[in-house]
């Protein structure tokens, strides 16, 4: 398993990533921020302190989790990112949609 | 042990000699004051010296004076034995540094009873000596010691020193090796990691576990490990090596680059202060754990706490040193004085704490190792910037690298993964490798999946889609018998050059890239990526070819 989360509030989750964030992770990815889907808001905070590496398709799922959750007004931060990772986000504009700290 | 017979009388000596004789005594003779100086000079094993007074060539008081002033190392009791029994002349003998008396006519049993005494004086004097030399030989051995260990501390804590803005602590050592310790480290994602600790005991015993403490934490935060995971290794390395009777309280703390988001791990420390921005302590943080050392590996508990605190407020975090520190009357400093400090803002908490603890203790003396440090929260700020990329290998070798995959190897998971691992020994591509990743995975992944597998792109559009396709693909690599994609890679000055080509029938390599610019798409955003990094990128040969040059001087 790259891919763990943990609860830390009731309404707060923090998902922590593996190496590598890639389409290998689609599915466990979707598991992890839909099976904590009890219908009502959520927090969430994505971990990358672990990624270095990462393709196109990683930005296909943070998308979809965003679209997953949108209508009721999730938060999702990214956090813990390095350099270079920070770079790939900002130009592809994530920075516009997601908070990435 | 030699007893030395000073008399010009034949008669004297040989009676003294007799009874010397008689109880196992070796002695020598002189007749004279001159004589006993020379042959006290001449033998090292005179241990007593039974003086005369009067004596032609040199009396028994110039000879004393000479034997005590030229042998000040020796200690050689010297017994004047004299028919003279007044005043003056007894004070005469004790001025010029004889020891005792033995009146004349000679009592055997007095005699005998003096020597005896003196000797063992003599004895316990020697053995003082002895014990003294070897002291003194330890001592220096001590010194040496010390002084080398030393050497090898400062050089390992060389690199605490706080280039970061946001951190400032006070450590006091009470000797010259430290039980406390406090660490300051960048992470790779901007944020700051502090430690703060205070092994059991003080100087170098309790010194020793900083070393295998800094290691592993320089060591993991480079990684940028998490606070767990950095809190159980330390756990597991001190259980192995301190004393049961030994342990490490810290508190280990990471805060965002943003100065928002605290992590935490405290065990066995004095709770930490959070004060507000205009001062006052607005919260306690209790450490949740039992200090590092102490549990075995599997009964430990690394979970952090996270919290998130208001702009510029701070933490205060400070070892046993600050409260139980004395003052002359022996009362302790204690929480409530330090709690106090904190209600008026101050530019600094840990100046104004380490000050009020020097006042109080006064002329007390410093009975442990005091540290203290506090974590601004507010985004972190590093003041020497010459520590991000470090500008390694600029003298790298031009190389070129080319691998032909069949369809067994395609259908491999992380192709691409294994091929970052070749080139991560390039040393010039340190500092990219995580986007070069990127860069590759794209160009390769199109290779495979448009060109060797045909699939479509389109199928993607839906959330649904994303997850069908890769499904898709999944099943496709599996029953892949047929396909090849060369890759070559090759290092020419500051560029990178990534070459690949399939065997599929090429594909249109347009239609990949998204020209909508929605930021709802979930794909489409690869080669937009690629062309942000590689100033030239070009397909061929119907798209079954592409080449991308990624510049390593940006």
């Amino acid at each position: 398993m790259s891919i763990t989360s943990r609860k830390v509030t009731d309404r707060e989750y923090e998902i922590s990533l593996g190496e590598t964030f890639d389409f290998n992770c689609v599915e466990e990815f979707r598991t992890a921020y839909e099976s904590v889907d009890d219908g009502s808001r959520k927090d969430f905070v994505i971990d990358f302190r672990a990624t270095h590496y990462m393709d196109s398709s990683a930005l296909g799922m943070l998308i979809n989790m965003q679209k997953y959750w949108q209508e009721r007004k999730t938060t999702i931060r990214i956090i813990n990112t390095n350099p270079q990772v920070k770079k790939i986000f900002s130009i592809s504009r994530f920075d516009k949609k997601f908070t990435i700290v | 042990m030699k007893v030395l017979v000073v008399d010009d009388h034949t008669y004297n000596r040989d009676l003294l000699g007799f009874i010397l004789d008689d109880h196992e005594y070796e002695y020598l003779e002189a007749k004279n004051g001159s004589e006993a100086v020379e042959m006290v000079a001449a033998h090292d094993d005179i241990e007593i010296v039974l003086m005369d007074v009067n004596m032609p060539i040199m009396d028994g008081y110039d000879a004393t004076r000479l034997i005590k002033s030229a042998n000040p190392d020796r200690y050689i009791p010297i017994v004047f034995v004299t028919a003279l029994d007044d005043e003056e002349t007894l004070a005469k003998c004790l001025s010029v540094g004889g020891d005792d008396f033995v009146p004349k006519p000679i009592n055997e049993n007095v005699l005998v009873a003096k020597v005896k005494a003196h000797q063992r004086t003599a004895h316990f004097y020697k053995e003082l000596q002895e014990t003294n030399k070897r002291l003194s030989y330890h001592r220096k051995l001590m010194d040496r010691e010390h002084s080398i260990v030393e050497h090898v501390f400062r050089n390992s804590m060389k690199r605490v020193t706080s280039d970061c803005a946001n951190v400032c602590f006070h450590v006091s050592p009470m000797s010259m090796f430290n039980g406390d310790l406090v660490l300051v480290a960048r992470s790779p994602s901007g944020g700051v990691y502090l430690l703060l600790g205070d092994f059991t005991g003080h100087g170098l015993s309790a010194a020793i576990g900083c070393l295998p403490v800094s290691d592993i934490f320089y060591a993991m935060t480079q990684k940028q490990a998490s606070i767990s995971a950095i809190a159980a290794e330390i756990n597991t390395r001190l259980q192995e090596l301190l004393p049961s009777n030994m342990f490490f309280c810290a508190a280990i703390i990471e805060m965002s680059a943003a100065g928002d988001r605290l992590s935490y791990w405290v065990g066995g420390m004095n709770d930490l202060l959070v004060v507000g921005e205009q001062g006052g302590i607005e919260q306690l943080i209790q450490a949740q754990h039992m200090p590092l050392g102490v549990l075995e590996s599997h009964e430990f508990d690394d979970a952090t706490e996270v919290v998130s605190l208001p702009l510029n407020s701070r933490l205060f975090i400070y070892t046993d040193g600050v409260i139980e520190a004395q003052d002359t009357s022996g009362e302790m400093f204690g929480e409530e004085r330090l709690h106090q400090l904190f209600s008026q803002q101050a530019d600094s908490y840990v100046q104004r704490v380490s000050e009020a603890v020097d006042r109080f203790h006064a002329d007390g003396e410093q009975t442990d190792d005091l540290s203290i440090a506090e974590l601004v929260c507010a985004p972190v700020v590093f003041t020497d910037a010459s520590m991000g990329n470090a500008k390694a290998a600029n003298e790298a070798l031009p190389w070129n690298i080319s691998m032909k995959l069949d369809a067994t190897e395609l259908s491999r998971e992380g192709v691409v993964a294994r091929v970052i691992k070749l080139l991560i020994s390039e040393a010039k591509l340190d500092s990219h490798i995580d986007v070069i990743f990127t860069v590759i995975s794209e160009l390769y992944n199109n290779a495979l999946d448009y060109g060797v597998l045909s699939l479509d792109s389109n199928l993607k559009k839906s959330p649904e889609g994303f997850e069908a396709y890769y499904q898709q693909r999944g099943r496709a690599l599996a029953e892949l018998v047929k396909g090849e994609i060369t890759l070559n890679f090759k290092l020419s000055g500051d560029l990178l050059k990534i070459r690949i080509t399939d065997s599929g029938t090429g594909f249109d390599y347009l239609s990949v890239e998204s020209d909508d610019d929605s930021d709802e798409l979930s794909f489409g955003r690869g080669m937009h990526l690629v062309r942000s990094f590689c100033p030239s990128v070009e397909y061929s040969d119907g798209g079954r070819t592409v080449e991308a040059h990624y510049n390593l001087l940006q």
